[in-house]
């Protein structure tokens, strides 16, 4: 088994550190920061040691700004502006390490050119993951159309951020894909291939993803002017019908040229009929007639074949006339000088019945249409003249006297 | 498909991909929509659609004398749903906060409705303000915020601006189609109705719109 050497030895210590302290540095990461107490100082301390975690204010902590970079990177986590890699300082640094190269290749210092070989290396590693993550991210924000933030505005002000950062990238790589990094590097075949499959191969894929990204963003800026005019014209609309309901608009559809607008055709209700012609839907129907619930028809006993049957004759319905007709009738009936009153008096099944004011105003109604105003004389309530209406206290026949009757 | 997109069309619906996802996927493939405005053709109508796509409906392919009946009576449709929708979609953005117009597919969960119109009295007054405004939203029995939503919710799905589900039994709403429809109408009304033209001017911005739109 052979020994780590002491740079990995370095790392393994890191990673011990990190697991003895991942409630820690969880906690710091979700909250933003944590507070020193006597149970996590030692630990806080260890951190602060290995640049993990750097003082906030009074005695709170928070990661170090390269930790939480890392962890945000790989949990993908959504930030509302996320501080994107400066790449024309990565690029300037790569090629400077170039030239330093250059020297101690042409100096013939190896081990100088093994240090920035790695240097090198590790700077187009670094590259190309930060354009890959800064793609990603960019996709993400133009797919969800910046879901973060929930005003117009924001997504407005993301939009033109992004756009502009969009723009710088892709301005950084066209002047990084003219420098002379190839010829720089052309005294390792090693650094030529890892820059040539690492950087050169993707760079047109990168240029070209984020020429349709920054395409998208000043597509979708464009859309926000015509979001932003349709809420307003919708806000505006509704307080206009708020301020005036009595406004209505013009009658469109008497006008020479109708809308477009108005153009939708009315629907028709439609309704089909089964084809009983057709064989192949008779299962079918035969299926839909045996759902039918079956009416609950009245039994009828029908008569046998060859017999006659007599039939019993129908009842015959005898009306009975209402009481106050029949009283009538025989008020009537009854001749000179009866009253109807005494009438009314004289008969139990009557005054039963019909309450004495209510008969003497059928009786009057029934005299006024068969008899003539002669043979009937009315006695009024004396007391109620003179109101102008009288109230009808009885009712006498008198046959054909001249200058009798109702008034 | 072609005959329940067609049946669809011809009782008069907007086909839109909340109201009728297949059938509206079924209308975006080129082929399938020039089929459907033949057949059309030849019963006097045509396909249309709203100008962002969003939603399909049939329309008269000539406008005759014989049509000028049927366009009256969509236009009296279309005067008496028009305030209600707009002062409905205006209260739902406020309710939400949003400064953005609802389209197809937002949605409105009831309870947050009911919620933000119990917690503010000016929600409460834009209801019933709404509920006044026809005969459908107003009951003798029932002048409560929850009865005057619920009447007005109803009548915004009859007339196909709202589609309702009721996923484990939590109520909810969403926006169909219809509504790119309604905003094409207030967008003409806008151009062409005299007191309406200063309805987007922006009072901070006017000459940056311009140069955009």
């Amino acid at each position: 088994m052979s020994e780590a050497a002491p740079e990995e030895n370095q790392v393994t210590i890191l990673l011990a550190l990190l697991e003895r302290s991942k409630d820690l540095v969880a906690q710091a990461y979700y909250q933003g920061r944590i507070e020193k107490t006597p149970a996590t100082a030692g630990k806080i301390n260890a951190l602060r040691v290995r640049r993990l975690m750097s003082p906030d204010v009074r005695d709170m902590f928070s990661l170090h700004t390269s930790l939480r970079h890392f962890l945000n990177t790989v949990l993908s986590t959504e930030r509302l502006i996320r501080p994107g890699t400066d790449f024309g300082y990565a690029f300037d640094s790569l090629i400077e390490a170039a030239k330093l190269y250059e020297i101690a290749y042409s100096e013939n210092r190896m081990s100088d050119c093994e240090r920035y070989e790695f240097e090198i290396r590790e700077a187009i590693c670094g590259i190309a993951d930060a354009m890959d993550a800064e793609l990603l991210d960019l996709r993400t924000k133009v797919a969800s159309r910046f879901a973060a933030v929930t005003t117009i505005a924001e997504k407005r002000s993301q939009n033109i951020f992004y756009q502009e950062r969009t723009k710088k990238i892709v301005d950084t790589l066209e002047a990084f894909h003219f420098s002379d990094l190839t010829g720089l590097l052309s005294g390792s075949s090693d650094l030529t291939e890892s820059y040539r499959s690492l950087w050169l191969d993707r760079l047109p894929i990168f240029r070209e993803s984020l020429l349709d990204i920054l395409g998208t963003l000043r597509r979708y800026l464009y859309e926000y002017r015509e979001i932003e005019d349709k809420a307003r014209l919708v806000r505006n609309f509704a307080q206009h019908l708020a301020r005036h309901p009595d406004w209505t608009m013009t009658n469109w559809a008497e006008a020479p040229e109708i809308p477009t607008w108005l153009n939708v055709a009315t629907g028709i209700a439609l309704a089909a009929q089964p084809d009983v012609n057709r064989p192949e839907t008779e299962s079918m129907l035969v299926e839909l007639a045996h759902l039918i619930p079956a009416a609950a028809a009245p039994r009828k006993e029908m008569r046998e074949v060859g017999k006659l049957q007599a039939e019993e004759p129908a009842a015959p319905i005898r009306l009975t006339p209402p009481v106050t007709q029949r009283a009538l009738k025989e008020f009537v009936a009854g001749g000179v000088n009866s009253t109807a009153k005494t009438y009314w008096q004289g008969h139990g099944e009557l005054n039963a019945e019909v309450p004495l004011d209510v008969w003497l105003l059928c009786a009057l109604y029934h005299l006024d249409k068969t008899l003539k105003t002669s043979q009937f004389v009315i006695t009024p309530d004396a007391a109620e003249c003179r109101w102008g209406n009288q109230r009808v206290r009885d009712i006498h026949l008198v046959g054909n006297q001249p200058g009798a009757g109702s008034g | 498909m072609f005959e329940k997109v067609a049946l669809r069309l011809l009782a008069g619906e907007f086909l839109c991909e909340v109201a009728a996802p297949d059938s509206f996927r079924w209308l975006a493939e080129e082929e399938n929509s020039r089929d459907m405005n033949e057949y059309l053709g030849r019963i006097g109508r045509k396909l249309s659609a709203t100008t962002n796509q969003r939603a399909y409906f049939a329309a008269w392919a000539t406008v005759g004398t014989g049509e000028r009946a049927d366009i009256k009576r969509t236009f009296t449709a279309i005067k008496q749903e028009l305030g209600p929708a707009i002062q409905f979609i205006a209260f739902c953005m406020d309710v939400e906060h949003r400064d953005v117009a609802v389209t197809a597919g937002d949605v409105l969960d009831y309870a947050t409705l009911l919620k933000a119109i119990a917690d503010s009295a000016h929600l409460g007054e834009q209801l019933r303000l709404i509920a006044g405004l026809r005969a459908e939203f107003v009951s003798s029995t029932d002048g409560t915020h929850r009865g005057m939503l619920d009447r007005i919710l109803k009548q915004l799905e009859k007339w196909g601006y709202l589609l309702s589900s009721n996923a484990h039994g939590s109520i909810s709403y969403r926006f169909t189609g219809k509504v790119d429809y309604l905003y094409e109408v207030i967008e003409f009304l806008r151009a062409h109705e005299s007191g309406l033209s200063g309805l987007v001017e922006r009072e901070d911005e006017p000459s940056a719109s311009g140069s955009l739109l």
